[in-house]
């Protein structure tokens, strides 16, 4: 399989294909022509791998989103397209009854991406409804976002494991990393940190040894996998980004790789909808930049391009001129249309930092919660910021740093806070509080008596105090929050995606291991990180033996981060990659930031818990 | 991908078959490829029949561990499949390996080849020396008794094997094969499975293999085929099962019967959590007030671990009491044009909202009643125990908004606070940043500006604003005479700023930093 292109990057356009082939096998399982009705949150993974000329290629008349209410349609075939939860199950259950209730005859076809779930019959069964429906699975695993990002976007994954213990999802990503090394082949070596990495490693033993091929592949094209939770390090998500990439996620929101701006940036009357990878040259350019490295580079290119409409405007020759026309305006006029855009953002981005009145005041209280100085001034400015009714889901990112980085607040300083968010926001959002207690996020310090306490008890807690305190030792052993200052303009350190005030965990976890720092080191911290850690060498299988021994894929990296990752850590391991010779190329559940992760713990018992 | 390895998916079926076929041969024990290696490629054990289960997983000591999935099961499944799946299986569905008749044939057959194989190999030694076709045949002709007991015993097994399939027709696969089925996605049931043991040992190996799907099929099993009791009984040794029963009821979006179950189930807190998640979809503020009042009493008070909560809950409840207290008194008030809403109705309703809010709307309507009216923000403050701070900003806030500055000096001068301190707990930058959001006029923002203790903050706020006079006034403090003459670009000519700026500059008195 040739997947490597030319630069000796992993092609993952193959993995584009293969799902597009996926999607035309799902959609010709139903003969002839149908309707579909796809959930709205697929539309844009669809989007991505096919569009919509090539579902109506396949079969499809009438392409309709997935509401309460049954499409009015009359045409005898009918295909749902998915995610396989209770709810999307109900919703169909009721537009068959009611078809039938009008006296329709339509047969449907439900097409669950990525598999079917045993939920999926019971509630289809119970609903009487099993017999008008075939099933249909359709394996859509991971989405390639960009050239060295692999999505199975996923956003719910995180709460859904992590609050809810739900194990069902595991079983997808095992399959999708299962297909992965089907077409780079085997890889060597894997490292994995925490429990939801545990049970991914241990799940895909068991069908790898099922299907018969635990050994190495001395054709692999993947050096080394790893395989890290989320939950290792909650710190970064919570944290400003401050790369361009970063920021325009948590300022817009990019979604699938689309990020929609609205008329203030784009300095039209309508909104752009805006594909955001490699292949926007001047996105590609900014993307890993530190936003005060932006503005300087889009103004040399603004000139760049104004001197290409001058050239053009000093051309007397007709043949020139057709050169010109044929050639460099359609670039010019791509370009510009990217570059008007890109200075639109960026100058929203720094807006807001200008402002908002206290936005410069909240960075420097997060600098500070994050060095572990000012614990006092940290407090009030967030008791300041609840009870001035201040963004809710800004204030609960402080809350919960402070929270990280001391191991818990003191009691009293905890029930404070506690109060006066839910006085301020509702004391529905107990709901919220607890959630984000339950993750870990925002909890209290344990005040215990002693006395009262078995032998074993005291050793869980040691463990659990050894754990607590936890994050300032990590950081003062692998300095993780630099002394001196980092350079923000030509980085040399991977916390320049947090303005050089903290390395994110994860990406120095690799670097470490990857860079086989002495093993002692190594361990004390691993030992400090929630879950198991794990990191083993396959044997490689007889045949060909030594073909390919040192060759550069060993030097390709895959990272797979379950519960999501932030553009912060991809812009910190592509700059590692760069100094240290590596290729990182990484998979993830969903892309998420600060807001996306707050977002989802919120709950104010209204709408699904 | 998915779709590479679903095309693959027949022909990787056959060959899965195939290995199974060779494993299951009396002739191939040393075998290399019987061997299980593990990912260090440390060899684990030899392969034996009876070692299946561990090539498949971690679990060598499960107690199912016998030969697992005989090609019985395949033939065998169709029949022992529920009607649903014999539905599904009439549609086209080419992704799932599916043990039709065809792959049964096929294994068949190459269990017939198997032997054929057999016979041919035991006549192998003897055919690389035969100098004649002749002699071979005649030597070959004759099996030497060991292969003919061979092949008695080959016989013999396949006979009991035969025996074996038909009978098992109706009796329930391997556990650890249905667990390979569902975490293979492949079509399983769990009818048949009505012995305890059996079940526990479904649920304990899905956990194992840490397949949630597996996990939740299995409880809905157990659920439906168990006495209560025991299910109960058996699922809080589990706490894996039980939180893919309580995800499964959460998702069939009953918290009721939820909230009961987990319950019983030992997980009080949660349980208690979601009793007070249903109270919250009462819309009515009356019955809303009654269930949480309920809830709290019944579920909350007493636990030790939900004391903190308790509290809370019972804070949220007075307020819901004196939002209705005070809507009621207000409403009315506002229907017959009375004070305060005799100009200006009131706007929205007060239920359901937080307290800082309410807080808003009593310094709002009710600024200077007397601190034994109920709607007073004094008396909300004081039964909430509301610190200082909360009441400062939230009724300069509502003072500002409203551009009642008088009321605002009596709220700022240092007499009016609450408690008695010296220092405002309020910085006058909280305030200023307030007055700015209200769009507060030049004069009552220089006044309070000029406030700001932090000169270089306050320099830097007034510069942003233009508010000219303070940024003089603050440059002279600072005897900043470099800033001062800068600054006079800014100010336009003649003007009031100008004059004071001039006439600063021509101060000698003034002791200018150098």
């Amino acid at each position: 399989m040739a997947a490597i292109s030319s630069e000796g990057d992993l092609d993952f356009n193959q993995l584009k294909v293969l799902a597009r082939d996926e999607l035309i096998r799902t959609l010709e399982s139903m003969p002839d022509s149908k309707d579909l009705v796809i959930e709205p949150k697929l539309m844009k993974i669809l989007d991505r791998i096919a569009g919509a000329q090539l579902l109506r290629n396949h079969g499809a008349s009438k392409i309709f989103k997935l509401e309460l209410n049954s499409p009015k349609t009359d045409s005898g075939q009918r295909m749902y397209i998915c995610r396989p939860t209770a709810e999307n199950m109900k919703v169909i259950a009721d537009h068959i009854k009611s078809d039938k209730q009008g006296g329709k005859k339509t047969s449907y076809t439900v097409a669950l991406i990525p598999k079917k779930m045993y939920i999926c019959e019971v509630i289809m069964e119970e609903e009487g409804v099993y017999g008008d429906v075939t099933f249909e699975e359709c394996k859509l695993g991971l989405i390639p976002l960009d050239n060295d990002i692999l999505s199975l976007e996923l956003p719910e994954f995180f709460k859904s494991f992590y609050l809810h213990g739900d194990q069902s999802w595991i079983s997808p990503i095992v399959n999708s990393l299962i297909n992965l090394q089907v077409i780079f082949h085997k890889i060597p070596n894997i490292s994995s940190q925490g429990r939801c990495a545990k049970m991914v490693l241990e799940m895909t033993k068991t069908i790898e040894n099922l299907q018969g091929g635990v050994l190495g592949d001395p054709d692999h094209q993947i050096g080394h996998l790893f395989l890290i939770d989320r939950e290792v390090d909650m710190v970064t998500p919570l944290c400003t980004q401050t790369t361009y990439e970063g920021l325009v996620d948590e300022t817009f929101g990019i979604n699938c790789g689309y990020c929609e701006f609205g008329k203030d940036v784009t300095g039209t009357d309508k909104n752009i909808k805006l594909l955001l990878n490699y292949e926007d040259d001047v996105f590609e350019e900014i993307r890993n930049r530190h936003i005060t490295n932006v503005f300087s580079f889009l103004k040399a290119q603004a000139q760049h391009v104004q001197s290409g409409y001058m050239k053009g405007k000093n051309i007397t020759q007709i043949g020139q001129m057709k050169d010109f026309v044929s050639n460099e305006l359609k670039d010019l006029k791509q370009q510009s249309k990217s570059l008007t855009i890109h200075i639109g953002a960026s100058e929203k981005i720094l807006q807001q930092t200008t402002n908002e009145p206290d936005s410069k005041e909240h960075l420097q209280t997060e600098h500070a919660i994050l060095e572990g100085i000012g614990y006092k001034d940290s407090f009030s400015f967030i008791e300041e910021k609840l009870d001035r009714q201040a963004s809710a889901s800004k204030t609960l990112r402080l809350m919960c740093l402070l929270s990280l980085t001391s191991n818990g607040l003191p009691s009293k300083d905890f029930k404070t806070l506690q109060s006066h968010f839910l006085q301020s926001y509702g004391y529905e959002h107990l709901l919220t509080l607890n959630n984000l207690r339950l993750c870990g996020l925002f909890t209290e310090q344990q005040s215990t008596e002693v006395s009262k306490l078995s032998m074993s008890d005291v050793q869980k807690l040691a463990d659990k105090a050894l754990k607590r305190t936890a994050f300032r030792a990590i950081c003062k052993k692998w300095n993780l929050i630099p002394k001196d200052n980092v350079q923000l303009q030509n980085p040399s350190d991977m916390s320049y995606v947090f303005s050089g005030v903290y390395t994110p965990l994860i990406c120095k976890l690799i670097e470490q291991t990857l860079m086989k720092s002495p093993s002692s080191t190594l361990e004390e911290v691993v030992k400090l990180l929630p879950g198991d850690n794990c990191t083993f060498t396959r044997t490689m299988s007889a045949k060909g033996k030594g073909s390919g021994a040192a060759k550069s894929s060993s030097k390709v990296v895959l990272v797979y981060f379950l519960g999501g990752c932030t553009f912060a850590e991809i812009a910190a391991l592509r700059l590692l990659g760069a100094m240290k010779g590596y290729k990182f190329m990484f998979a993830t559940t969903s892309i998420m930031n600060g807001n996306t992760l707050i977002d989802s713990m919120i709950d104010n018992g209204k709408g699904k818990s | 991908m998915s779709v590479r390895y679903s095309l693959k998916g027949d022909e990787e079926d056959e060959g899965y078959w195939n290995q199974k076929e060779k494993r299951q041969n009396f002739f191939d024990d040393a075998d290399d490829e019987n061997e299980i290696i593990d990912w260090t490629g440390t060899r684990i054990e030899e392969f034996t029949g009876s070692q299946v289960t561990s090539a498949r997983g971690t679990n060598k000591n499960a107690s199912f561990t016998k030969p697992s999935r005989p090609v019985e099961i395949a033939n065998n499944f169709p029949k022992t499949g529920t009607n649903k799946e014999i539905s599904s299986q009439s549609e086209p569905k080419p992704e799932q390996p599916k043990p039709t008749q065809t792959s049964a044939s096929k294994s068949y057959h190459k269990k017939s080849a198997s032997l054929t194989i057999g016979t041919k190999n035991l006549s192998k030694p003897t055919s690389s020396s035969a100098s004649s076709l002749e002699s071979a045949v005649k030597r070959d002709s004759k099996l030497s008794h060991t292969e003919v007991s061979k092949l008695y015993a080959e016989v013999t097994s396949l006979k009991r094997k035969l025996q074996s399939s038909e009978r098992s027709r109706w009796d329930a696969p391997k556990v650890s094969d249905t667990i390979i089925r569902m975490v293979m996605g492949e079509p399983f049931s769990l009818e048949m499975y009505k012995s305890l043991p059996d079940k526990l040992t479904l649920l304990d190996s899905a956990i194992e293999y840490h397949d949630g799907n597996s996990i939740t099929a299995i409880v809905l099993f157990l659920k439906k085929t168990l006495k209560n009791s025991i299910f109960i009984s058996e699922l809080r040794k589990r706490p894996v099962a039980i939180n893919h029963y309580a995800v499964y009821l959460r998702s069939m979006g009953d918290e009721e019967v939820l909230a009961s179950q987990l319950q019983i189930l030992g997980r009080k807190e949660e349980a208690a959590m979601c009793r007070y998640r249903l109270t919250l979809q009462e819309s009515s503020p009356q019955a809303r007030y009654q269930s949480m009042k309920k809830c709290t009493d019944s579920y909350f008070e007493g636990s030790k671990i939900l004391h903190r909560e308790t509290v809370l809950l019972r804070e949220q409840c007075s307020l819901l009491n004196k939002q209705i207290l005070i809507e009621g008194a207000d409403s009315k008030a506002s229907r017959e044009r009375k004070p305060p809403f005799a100009d200006c109705p009131k706007e929205a309703e007060l239920y359901f909202l937080p307290l800082i809010t309410t807080l808003y709307y009593c310094c709002k309507y009710h600024f200077n009643q007397s601190q034994s009216s109920i709607s007073s923000p004094e008396s909300l403050v004081k039964e909430f125990n509301m610190s200082e701070k909360q009441y400062v900003m939230t009724a300069a806030k509502a003072c500002a908004n409203q551009r009642k500055w008088a009321d605002l000096d009596t709220l700022l001068a240092p007499k009016k606070w609450i408690m008695k301190t010296k220092k405002p707990t309020v910085g006058f930058d909280r305030i200023v940043g307030i007055l700015l959001k209200a769009k507060a006029p030049n004069d009552i923002l220089q006044k309070y500006m000029l406030m700001m203790d932090d000169t270089t903050k306050r320099l830097e706020t007034a510069k942003k604003y233009k508010i000219h006079s303070v940024v003089i006034e603050t440059l002279k403090q600072m005897r900043d005479l470099r800033g001062l003459q800068n600054y006079r670009t800014e100010v336009t000519y003649g003007s009031s700023e100008d004059i004071q700026l001039q006439t600063l500059l021509k101060n000698t008195s003034i002791k200018w930093k150098t």
